[in-house]
């Protein structure tokens, strides 16, 4: 497994914070080369574990000595736990769903679950943090830019994955939300 | 509308303590090989138990 990082990657996200999702979280997890390649090429970031995100993570997993692993994992200190503050959690709620409602007024069909919208909410609520995902579709380009991509090719069949790194696009969201205010 | 945040500056840059973000730390080579023997030995648990692990 090999990583394929877009152009001048390592200097748009360089000391920013970036929200890892779940799926590349584990995609990190699975594979020590792609491990030590994604990190180097990321490192001039600060990465950070939002609370769901990491209980997305260890979910379901039922072996003691593998959860004991994963727990270790994503408390290393390279993952930093995202600011957890129940006033904080007042304003992703709101958030959330006002992103909810515009992703079907915008008829993104994107199913996206409850931590990907909570996700987004974050993302919304600090305006300046990036998020790494493998699932671009929940972050519909609506409301969110595409500032690189991070393609990993995967073990088995060599198809390439591709790990899009999003930020909240506010002028965007403003034109969708004032859009949505119209109809009432 | 939601207010969903009508104040521009970032929560993290207010005063209280409890809502500051986490301080930027320099990633070593030592904390990557923390990992990486992680991981390993994630895959060697894996082998031993019969589990496939599927992304």
């Amino acid at each position: 497994m090999k990583i394929f990082p877009s152009d001048g990657i390592s200097s748009k996200i360089a000391r920013k914070y970036i929200y890892l999702d779940n799926d590349f979280l584990s995609q990190l997890f699975y594979d020590e080369i792609v491990l030590t390649e994604a990190l180097t090429a990321l490192k001039k970031s600060v990465f950070l574990i939002d609370t769901l995100t990491a209980l997305e993570f260890l979910r379901e997993v039922y072996l003691p000595e593998q959860y004991h692993k994963k727990k270790s994992f994503v408390s290393n200190p390279i993952f930093a736990p995202a600011v957890d503050h129940p006033d904080i959690y007042k304003h992703l709620q709101e958030n959330a769903l006002l992103l909810s409602r515009i992703y079907a007024h915008q008829n993104h069909n994107t199913k996206s679950d409850l931590v990907d919208l909570f996700l987004a909410a974050r993302l919304m609520y600090s305006q300046a943090p990036l998020l790494i995902t493998g699932n671009k579709k929940h972050f519909p380009s609506c409301i969110f830019n595409t500032l690189g991509v991070l393609n990993i090719e995967q073990s088995g069949d060599g198809s390439m994955r591709a790990f899009s790194i999003v930020q909240f696009n506010k002028h965007n969201f403003e034109q969708c939300n004032s859009l949505l205010e119209h109809l009432s | 509308m939601i207010n969903y945040r009508k104040d521009p500056t970032p929560q993290y840059e207010k005063k209280s303590p409890a809502i500051k973000p986490p301080t930027p730390i320099k990633i070593t080579s030592k904390m990557i090989s923390d990992l990486v023997e992680i991981v390993k030995e994630n895959k060697t648990l894996l082998k031993k138990a019969g589990i496939t692990y599927q992304l």
